[in-house]
């Protein structure tokens, strides 16, 4: 589905290398969560794979169904079934939440607003027609983001930590909602993440470190790679933790 | 029946701007229609007066709502021209009188137009305590041949309340130069809006609408909002003056610019004369955000069609 192939980044404003000769591979249907720590590169990774200006790979491909899309633009990308959903999404003045989520779906399918809302745990009547503007709750804005990637029915969408900055009350319900786009939609997730609850879902993930893939397999597996490349001894919490507390 | 009151190009530009059609031809519907210098359509109710004279380029037209009558119905209005070239003058004189109250909807329409001019002379008068609002929608076709020249000269009585919207988002502008001149007497309040989308390097529009705070306690705000793309040309000033005590009143100015040799200029201006009142203002140009244009790139669309979105959101 989607395959990155010995990518390296330099962001525009930058001269250093932020992701160094990264590959990995994510699979039809497959939840892949991509770990690491603060400045590992995982956001300039998911730049890169959706095309954004400033983090076209300096060296490397990317490749999607097939087809080598490191050149293309972020709305042909887009049309090809790959989309993003930022961490923390931006606000639109004047824009319906309805109108926002319909800006995705190109085959004129208005029910399709509907029932991303609804999977999301938005009930349509109130949300469809309220502004997707400041009045939203960060964890409000969040929901209307994936409902708004999941109208698109994409093959692949990646979501920059979608359970940063949420009450924690709120991270079941987004475990829930993620394992129901998972069950009703059949899309593959890039999952980014900082969090063991939600990395749990993923059928495999891939660690970065220092801009570099630094163990690639199954979620439990790549833990214990991290908390060893922490190198933490005590107060670990993970409960894949290799290390003896 | 609708093509005798008005040609299909009008009305489909009515609805592309959103009006309803359907309520606008409604034969109960409160109207007065003007097809280039030919009224055709003429509907009063209980209270409203509507009195207009043709002229070689245009009409001359009286709205009088009268004492008292409260008009819960939008009242239609209507100025269009087909042709591509041409003159239109339109004199209206628009009488709110004491206690009254009324909306107007009016569309200003030069579906084709490619060298063609439209002027207004706008005189407002609101009573005492009456209430009066007027929106006015434009559509100036895909040319940016339209030249375009109203001017409002509006006084709202002690009490009153004055709101009007002007808007041209859809379609080229041409050349649209914009006078208003309120002036709000004893606890009058005024609400001024502008907002329009200049999208070509023939587009050029400069709007001057000025708030006059001459009664006590009198209050008024002037919201204007436009986009310059592609080479458009924008100019707002909105102009406030407090002259009485307790007179309140805001400028807020918000443009966005985008694209080479577009220029967006807003210029508020407040002036205070009485040290009990008080006008305040914010003015704001930029670019639309980088991350605003991804979001919706990555939702599919094109670069053009996520600024357009969001300058129409803006707007």
């Amino acid at each position: 589905m989607l395959r990155l192939k010995k990518v390296t980044i330099v962001p525009a404003n930058s001269s250093e290398v932020i992701v160094n000769d990264v590959s990995f591979t994510v699979r039809e249907r497959e939840i892949h969560a991509l770990v690491g720590p603060n400045g590992s590169g995982k956001s300039s990774v998911a730049y890169a794979i959706m095309g954004l200006s400033g983090y076209h790979p300096r060296q490397g491909h990317i490749y999607f169904r097939d087809q080598d899309i490191t050149d293309l633009s972020v709305t042909e990308r887009a049309r090809l079934g790959l989309t993003l959903a930022w961490q923390e999404p931006v606000r639109f003045e004047g824009i319906t939440i309805g109108e926002y989520i319909k800006a995705g779906i190109h085959d004129g399918d208005g029910q399709r607003v509907q029932e991303a809302l609804a999977l999301v745990g938005l009930a349509p009547d109130q949300y469809a027609t309220r502004k997707a503007d400041a009045s939203l709750s960060g964890g409000e804005r969040k929901r209307v983001e994936l409902a708004a990637v999941v109208a698109m029915r994409p093959w692949l969408m990646i979501l920059d930590e979608p359970d940063s900055g949420l009450d924690i009350i709120v991270y079941d319900e987004l475990h829930e909602m993620l394992a129901r786009i998972r069950r009703e939609t059949g899309t593959a997730i890039l999952l980014i993440t900082h969090r063991e609850e939600t990395g749990d879902m993923a059928d495999a993930a891939t660690l970065l470190w220092k801009g570099q893939v630094l163990k690639s397999g199954n979620f439990a597996e790549v833990m214990q790679a991290y908390c060893q490349a922490i190198g933490r001894r005590e107060r670990c919490r993970s409960k894949y933790c290799p290390m003896p507390s | 029946m609708s093509q005798q009151i008005l040609p299909y190009a009008i009305l489909e530009s009515a609805r592309q701007v959103g009006f309803d059609v359907e309520t606008m031809l409604q034969p109960d519907t409160p109207k007065f229609f003007l097809n280039f210098n030919r009224i055709t359509a003429v509907k009063e109710v209980p209270g409203l007066i509507l009195a207009g004279r043709e002229l070689e380029n245009g009409v001359m037209a009286d709205v009088i709502v009268t004492r008292g009558t409260k008009i819960k119905r939008p009242i239609h209005l209507c100025f269009g021209v087909v042709p591509e070239d041409g003159v239109q003058e339109v004199v209206p004189r628009f009488i709110i009188e004491d206690e009254a109250e009324a909306l107007i909807l009016a569309h200003c329409s030069f579906p084709r137009a490619r060298n063609l001019t439209h002027r207004m002379e706008a005189q407002v008068m609101l009573g005492r305590d009456a209430l009066f609002f007027y929106e006015e929608r434009h559509y100036h076709g895909p040319y940016s041949g339209a030249h375009v020249y109203p001017t409002f000269e509006v006084d709202v009585g002690p009490g009153s309340r004055f709101e009007t919207v002007f808007s041209l988002t859809h379609g080229t502008v041409g050349d649209l130069v914009i006078f208003l001149d309120v002036y709000a007497h004893e606890g009058a309040k005024v609400e001024a809006v502008a907002k329009v989308y200049g999208r070509s390097e023939k587009d050029r529009v400069r709007i001057r609408d000025g708030v006059f705070l001459e009664g006590r306690d009198a209050s008024g705000v002037i919201r204007l909002r436009a986009a310059a793309t592609g080479g458009g040309d924008v100019l707002m000033m909105g102009i406030t003056e407090a002259n009485a005590p307790g007179a309140r009143g805001h400028v807020d100015c918000k443009e966005i610019v985008q694209g080479a040799h577009s220029t967006a200029r807003a210029i508020p201006i407040v002036r205070v004369t009485d040290d009990r009142a008080r006008v305040t203002h914010e003015a704001a140009v930029g670019r639309v955000s980088q991350k605003e244009l991804d979001t919706l790139m990555a939702r599919g669309l094109t670069e053009q069609e996520a600024v357009d979105m969001i300058v129409k959101g803006m707007l």
